[in-house]
């Protein structure tokens, strides 16, 4: 900026020779001249810098001192002056961009949400946009203040919400509202039913009074162990159900997913599109036409005109890169994918071990079926909240 | 032992900064650039002096290669190698 400004004062390099050159220096100081890269030749000589519109003044008070003034060097001020005197449209193109940054500095053009998890950036932004809060508005027009209440009232799930406004960009930053913790049921853990169907293999009843033996079937949803026993005193007493009751149990998974996939060709086959967005308004750049290019996988840059943390403008350049999606079969690679997803779900959902499994691959319709069948060993004892 | 100056024993008093009073101030980066504030005329330059005129006092820089990067009626920025100041009253 100083630069800028120094290119468009203009400044000179002047020499000054006569006896004591501070002498002037001090007159200089006195006169409210500016003075930069003072250094002294020798003895009697200066060499120094100032504003080309201060060389008159100086020239006046070396001729008063009796020094000599040799001015070295001109640089900036009229002759870029006379440049953008010349070239007048430019000047007004300068003007008037000038004006437009000036004049969009007071809307809103961008809105950061900062601090949601549980709730979504765009319903926070949609109700911002209710409360008036959305890219293009006034900024002199939002009220911080309101703005919280409305969105607070609309949004239960926030807890506190503040919108701080710098330039054109809107921060918006929430906290949401802690859940509150379930309350535990003093039943809860009274009994333990069966999670699942199975044939009970061993039964370990920490607390409680077991009411299956090795070998049962069970259905799920069954009483395994019970809370309430005989008290000494003849009525009934209440205990926590602790145990686990281990139980071989079968299941049967299947998943499906179509024979032909699309997947995204090579790099080489990509097209790309470029868009230039002002406010809300998109208009496509290059190409014009979006024909063939529905079924592709899009991957949209975005860059807003601006410099980051000081202001930004509405105009927003967007590039989007489309990769061409093709129809391939790869059965094998897939079905060994299907196997292991299943059996590792399997392995997530259940208290134990897997005993033995088989798969069984099927295909009809297009489609690709593949199933696992497991004999499983595991604890099938569930709170009844479980 | 020498009495402080007016301005200097009102700052004090009243707990207003030295340099809204007029003080000389010198700030000093490294030993190669200085900041010299609210000085009333410029005594001796050379390369290896400068002297300024303060309110009440005046300050002598010793160095070597001494350069006034900018000045302008109070302010003053000094380069160079810079190896001494001294203080008079």
């Amino acid at each position: 900026m100083d630069e800028i400004w120094k290119s468009l004062l203009g400044t000179a390099e002047a020499e000054l020779c006569g006896p004591e050159p501070e002498t002037l220096l001090e007159r200089c100081r006195a006169a409210g001249l500016q003075l930069w890269s003072v250094l002294p030749v020798d003895k009697c000589t200066l060499r120094l810098t100032l504003w080309q519109r201060d060389l008159m003044a100086l020239e006046r008070l070396c001729t008063a001192q009796g020094f000599t003034l040799v001015v070295r060097d001109l640089r900036g001020g009229s002759r870029n002056q006379e440049v953008l005197r010349r070239r007048k449209g430019l000047l007004l193109g300068l003007l008037l961009a000038l004006s437009l940054l000036f004049a969009s500095s007071l809307y809103v053009w961008q809105i950061e949400v900062i601090g949601c998890e549980s709730v979504s950036t765009g319903l926070i932004l949609r109700t911002l946009a209710a409360c008036g809060v959305a890219p293009g508005a006034f900024r002199p027009a939002i009220d911080p203040e309101l703005v919280k209440s409305r969105v607070l009232t609309e949004l239960p799930e926030l807890e506190w919400l503040t919108v701080n406004i710098s330039g054109s960009r809107a921060r918006v930053l929430v906290r949401e509202r802690e859940a509150r913790p379930e309350l535990l049921s003093e039943r809860a853990h009274e009994e333990l039913h069966a999670g699942r169907s199975g044939i009970v293999r061993k039964v370990t009843a920490l607390s409680g009074q077991s009411l299956v033996e090795p070998g049962d079937a069970v259905l799920e949803g069954d009483l395994l162990i019970n809370g309430e026993l005989e008290s000494l005193s003849g009525g009934i007493r209440q205990e926590p159900a602790l145990g686990e009751v281990q139980a071989e149990t079968w299941y049967e998974i299947s998943s499906i997913c179509p024979l032909e996939m699309l997947q995204t060709r090579e790099k080489n086959g990509a097209a790309g599109s470029f868009c230039l967005q002002i406010g809300k308004n998109r208009c496509i750049l290059w190409p014009s036409s979006r024909k063939g290019l529905d079924e592709c996988d899009k991957i949209v840059h975005e860059y807003t005109l601006g410099i980051e943390g000081l202001f930004c403008t509405p105009l927003r350049l967007i590039w989007t890169t489309r990769h061409r999606l093709t129809a391939t079969e790869s059965f094998d690679l897939r079905e060994e994918e299907m196997k292991a997803a299943l059996l590792q779900g399997l392995e997530e959902r259940i208290d134990g071990e897997i005993l033995d499994h088989a798969f069984s691959v099927g295909r009809s319709d297009g489609l690709l079926v593949v199933t696992l069948r497991a004999r499983c060993l595991e604890n099938i004892a569930r709170d009844r909240e479980q | 032992m020498t009495k402080p100056s007016f301005t200097g024993t009102l700052g004090e008093r009243l707990q207003i900064p030295g340099e809204a009073l007029g003080e000389l101030k010198l700030s000093v980066l490294g030993d190669h650039r200085a900041l010299i504030e609210n000085h009333r005329g410029l005594l001796h330059c050379s390369e290896d002096l400068l002297a300024v005129r303060g309110m009440h006092m005046s300050l002598r820089i010793f160095g070597g290669s001494l350069r006034i990067e900018a000045m302008d009626g109070s302010d003053l920025l000094l380069s160079g190698r810079l190896k001494r100041v001294e203080w008079e009253e």
